[in-house]
């Protein structure tokens, strides 16, 4: 049945390619989608209307810790006069792909479902809303859902994965099939239902490694989504070298990004997997006063979205209000990741370089709390001739994985396989509440089917005959 | 060559449980029928154990009793023990399960045939159909006598080319006792249907009198007896108990020696058996650290001294047939009367029917029971009674009567045939219906009564008497409803004392069954009100306990009901549906789904190849523009 559990869903997706143009557009199609542009969209003006086809601005935030994550226009269409003839929402941003992940995310917890290859175009088509003349591609849409199934199938899944969603399945099919061996035989001697046997096997072969999939993916999301890394420093310290520098690096794969109308300079590098955008806020208007030439105002508006701060010194410069500037952004942003950068080191002399750090450190002191200081361990590069690069991107990397490494991505689900999880766990769990209250085993077997059936999206579908398969082969029944 | 003077509507061959339940529906239903049977001494025997109904079968029969069937009527009426099983679980799978005095089931059954209008009885062997223009007009005999009439419905069960074991010796057989039928098999064949061949087994028999019943665990039917169908008000025959003993490792070691003279073991039988039904040989083959396995002594009847030791079937030679019962408790010298057997049948895979029971292939043909590759009297009557509804509406040129899977059992096993076929025997679990908690045995009769009256099987007295039913139930629940309840010491001692929170502001009676803990049966007793009768009260029950659950299955069954009812057009040409893979249109081909639904749930069918579809039978509309 569950092949079309979907057709009622509200469905979500980024439409524009990934990468490519300076505007990203997600886009939400089905009943649920105005409630959910209402929980995640502030307009602007107090008194929106979200009158049909009309364009609003605002600020897209986070419901659940009220954090606003990016500045956006939104149209909301009314069925029936749209693309698909459903209720039809699009969010227009003006942010890097790792936002736009954000905001897609958001869409999802807020109630959608990621859309399928192909999912509009089909909702379009059988809406009657294109033509025929137009249907001839709609073999493609056919096509790209099989090949999008069958990534999602058993032979999409690799390894160490596939053998822990077995491990799930195969946990669910034994509770499944205590329970309706206890219902369909109830005469059967020593085919009682171990109803502790359930609650543990439910536990520790479904709640448990199921719950770990899903942080697994959320611990590895940043190679998904890539992270926001902000240069800030006093004008001259570097900051553009520093990125260009990194850009040319032999290690780094640089796209450009065109058309960004903010007054940033951003560029896409990979380090080790990990897609990053390098942001340099200053250097596009020159002011007369220094604390404006840095760009503060623009770097605490994309603070949040950062993962993490470069803060770049200038050895010969010392420091000064700039440095207390930038001290207190990271002070209201604390949390982040800061790497301390000391530019310049090819012009030093000897006896200044060897000293270099403590003698900065001394006039950091005044500005930031010795503990905070003490976590800067700084990294010494020049941009000019390279030196301390290497290492930098290291640091950059490690700070961003943590503990993690790299090829944990190998072993954790992605975004459509995650979404698929947090249906079995939410099911599962309400199994394992009803059997705590005591509910009779047809009432759980409920709850433990849908999170089967869910789950047969990724493993491929467990029918009513695998289940009796299992019984039979475990059990010794009949008369 | 003779033709029998009279034509008939409907002709039904053999007279098992599928077979009287089509003969009857049919000349209820005003059709002229005709049921013919090899042994009209056999009419609704019981070949197997004497026993009707348990899990998802109780459901069964009192879903067959709500559309005007006779089955749990004749149970009822020779009942000789009645019980509900599962009464510690919800009332979705609580289910009734009787013993019948195996000899009244079918002399009953024969007066019921015998005196209904509209309905002749004919002992005849049945050697071919005869059709013409893929359309068939009768049967002719094997003494060369032919019946016409307009649909003939096959209830052969295990008759076809049926071979039975004992040992290493093997004999044709419908059933010990009676001869099987080779050339209606051989016709079947020749007409271009798919056959395959099943085995099952039985037990053997044994001398009551020669068991020694003082040890053993005695099992008596529930009081008052729990009995089947709304036309019942009493059961009138004395109630008898069952017994209960255990094989032992002195059984098992028997059994595995005896093994190297199993037809079973040594590749003799090559039908395909059923794994809930196994032969103890095979339980205790398979299960080897299981040290003891449980067999229920059923009796045969009231006046008789065979008793069927149920959880013994066997085709073990007739030596290890004694040695090994009489390892076993109570058992030690008793006396075999008729020895247990597996037998071997065709069968034709269901795959090839339409969701009606009439084959794709022939026209005005239908099959029900065994033939379909389903165990169980129920399973048969169940089919049987849609067959019979159908071929008579055929007649009359009105619309097949197509339950779906979440009306009835009936609609889930006819709808499992029909789309997966089966390979092995088909036995209904409830585990096998997606909305168990709304397909119940106390509301059988408030899901399919109204359908069974409009098509005219339901008769005056059960029309009035469901309607007395439907009303004490909705008296029940507005009075529980009114039924104020304010805090007090007295209410709470009494919730103290089930274990459950006490009161702490006013409420109903309704609203406080809600609790897990509080019992209906609680309840009455406390606030002194009259308990309903069980159907009605379980259905009170779980409408308020599980009203979460019932909602969720019934807003899964408007998603279903919505599916069911986008209808494939009966000249749809899958091989012309773009992005359908070859398999995918050789499956849908063969089984043919009438609607998107079924064809979602033919195996391998992929979301990939239902959008395919959709999307071409979107093309295949008028443009709206």
């Amino acid at each position: 049945m569950h092949l079309f559990d979907k057709e009622q869903d509200t469905i979500a997706a980024i439409a524009t390619p990934v990468g490519r143009g300076g505007i990203g557009i997600v886009r939400l199609s089905g009943n649920k989608s105005l409630a959910i542009l209402r929980s995640i969209f502030r307009p602007s003006n107090p008194h929106c209307s979200y009158k049909s086809h009309t364009l609003f601005h605002g600020f897209i935030f986070d419901p659940e810790t009220g954090t606003e994550i990016d500045e956006a226009l939104c149209v909301y269409m009314k069925a029936p006069k749209t693309y698909t003839r459903e209720d039809v929402v699009e969010l227009q941003c003006h942010s890097g792909p790792a936002v736009l992940r954000q905001i897609l995310d958001l869409c999802l917890r807020c109630g959608a479902r990621l859309a399928e290859p192909g999912e509009f175009t089909k909702r379009a088509f059988l809406s009657g809303r294109i033509h025929l003349s137009q249907a001839e591609a709609l073999k493609d849409v056919v096509d790209a859902q099989a090949s999008g199934m069958s990534l999602m199938s058993v032979k999409g899944l690799k390894g160490d994965l596939e053998d822990r969603f077995s491990a799930v399945r195969d946990g669910l099919l034994h509770c499944i099939s205590a329970l309706e061996v206890a219902i369909d035989y109830p005469e059967d001697e020593g085919e009682i239902l171990d109803q502790e046997d359930v609650k543990k096997v439910l536990e520790e072969q479904v709640i448990g490694p199921v719950s770990r999939l899903i942080s697994s993916f959320e611990n590895t999301q940043v190679f998904r989504t890539g992270a926001r890394v902000i240069l800030v420093g006093r004008p001259n310290a570097g900051k553009s070298s520093l990125l260009n520098a990194l850009c040319g690096e032999e290690r780094a794969i640089v796209t450009e990004v065109p058309g960004t109308t903010r007054d940033v300079i951003e560029k896409n590098i990979e380090l080790q997997g990990i897609p990053i955008v390098l942001t340099d806020t200053a250097g596009i208007r020159h002011s007369p006063d220094p604390i404006e030439a840095m760009g503060m105002e623009r770097i605490r508006k994309l603070a949040h979205e950062a993962d993490m701060f470069l803060w770049l010194l200038d050895p010969t410069q010392g420091t000064g209000r700039e440095e207390r500037e930038v001290a207190n952004l990271l002070l209201a942003f604390g949390g982040k990741k800061v790497i301390l950068v000391i530019n310049k080191m090819d012009t030093l002399d000897e006896k200044i370089r060897k000293n270099i750090s403590e003698r900065l450190f001394k006039g950091l002191s005044g500005m930031m709390k010795v503990s905070d200081l003490k976590t800067l361990d700084p990294c010494l590069i020049s941009a000019k001739t390279g030196q301390g690069l290497q290492q930098l991107c290291e640091r950059i990397v490690k700070g961003l994985l943590g503990d993690r490494k790299a090829k944990d991505v190998d072993v954790a689900p992605n975004l459509r396989q995650k979404e698929v999880l947090k249906k079995v766990l939410d099911h599962a769990r309400s199994a394992k509440r009803a059997l705590g209250k005591g509910l009779s085993p047809e009432i759980v077997a409920i709850d433990l089917r849908q999170a089967l059936d869910e789950l047969g999206k990724v493993t491929g579908e467990t029918v009513t005959e695998d289940i009796l398969d299992r019984i039979f082969s475990q059990f010794c029944l009949g008369k | 060559m003779s033709v029998f003077p009279k034509k008939y509507g409907v002709i039904v061959v053999g007279a098992g449980h599928a077979g009287c339940e089509a003969a009857l529906a049919s000349a209820r239903l005003g059709v002229s029928t005709c049921l013919l049977t090899i042994n009209l001494d056999c009419i609704g025997a019981m070949s197997c154990n004497p026993a009707i109904g348990g899990l998802a079968k109780g459901h069964l029969v009192c879903e067959i009793d709500a559309l005007g069937g006779e089955m749990a009527r004749n149970t009822d009426a020779t009942g000789i023990q009645f019980r509900r099983l599962n009464m510690s679980k919800g009332p979705a799978v609580r289910a009734r399960r009787a013993q019948s005095d195996r000899l009244l089931y079918r002399l009953r059954m024969k007066e019921v045939i015998e005196g209904q209008p509209n309905l002749d009885v004919v002992q005849a062997m049945v050697a071919r159909l005869l059709v013409k223009d893929g359309r068939v007009y009768g049967i002719e005999t094997t003494i060369g006598q032919e019946i016409h009439g307009k649909k003939v419905v096959v209830t052969t069960g295990t008759f076809l080319r049926g071979l039975i074991h004992i040992g290493l010796k093997n004999f044709p057989a419908g059933r010990l006792g009676d001869p099987p039928s080779n050339k209606l098999s051989r016709s079947l064949k020749e007409l271009g249907f798919d056959m395959g061949r099943l085995k099952t087994g039985t037990t053997p028999r044994l001398h009551g009198q020669s068991i020694d019943y003082s040890n053993l665990e005695r099992q008596d039917g529930d009081s008052p007896p729990p009995y089947f169908s709304i036309m019942t008000d009493r059961i009138e025959l004395p109630q008898r108990p069952c017994f209960i003993t255990y094989t032992n490792e002195r059984t098992h070691e028997i059994i595995l020696k005896g093994l190297e003279r199993s037809p079973l073991f040594t590749g003799v039988i090559k039908g395909v058996g059923a794994r809930y039904c196994p032969s103890i040989e095979d339980k205790v083959f398979r299960f080897k650290d299981r040290p003891r396995h449980q067999i229920f002594l059923e009796p045969e009847g009231l006046k008789t001294v065979e008793v069927y030791p149920n959880g013994i079937a066997t085709s073990l030679p007739i030596d290890v047939q004694i040695g090994m019962v009489r390892t076993i408790k109570g058992l030690e010298n008793v006396k075999i009367l008729r020895p247990g057997y597996a037998i071997e049948y065709d069968y034709c895979d269901p795959i090839q029917l339409r969701p009606s029971l009439e084959t794709r292939l022939i026209r005005g043909l239908y099959f029900a029971g065994q033939i379909n590759g389903t165990s169980g009297y129920e399973e048969a009557a169940a089919q049987g009674l849609m067959a019979g509804i159908n071929a008579a509406r055929a007649v009359k040129d009105e619309e097949p009567v197509i339950l779906d899977r979440s009306q009835a059992y009936i609609g889930v096993l006819i709808d499992d045939l029909v789309t997966k076929g089966t390979k092995e025997p088909y036995r209904m679990f409830t585990s096998r219906a997606e909305y168990r908690l709304l397909l119940r045995e106390d509301n059988a009769a408030h899901r399919l009564t109204p359908i069974g009256r409009q098509i005219g099987l339901v008769g005056d007295e059960q029309w009035e008497r469901f309607k007395k039913k439907s009303s004490r139930f909705s008296q029940f629940m507005d009075l529980l409803k009114s039924q104020r309840l304010s805090p007090s010491t007295e209410i709470n001692k009494w919730l103290s004392s089930i274990g459950s929170a006490p009161l702490k502001q006013g409420t109903t009676a309704s609203e406080l069954l809600k609790r897990p803990e509080v019992g209906l049966g609680d309840l009455c007793s406390f606030l002194n009100l009259p308990l309903p009768p069980s159907d009605i009260a379980d259905q009170v029950e779980i409408e308020a306990k599980y009203q979460g659950y019932i909602k969720r299955q019934e807003e899964d069954v408007l998603k279903f009901r919505k599916w069911e009812g986008v209808r494939l057009p009966d000249y749809l040409d899958f091989s012309k549906i773009p992005g359908l893979s070859k398999e995918a249109v050789e499956k849908l081909s063969k089984v043919r789904p009438e609607s998107l639904g079924r064809a979602s749930r033919i195996s391998g069918i992929t979301p990939a190849a239902i959008t395919a579809i959709q999307i071409y039978l979107k093309k295949m509309e008028p443009s709206d523009n």
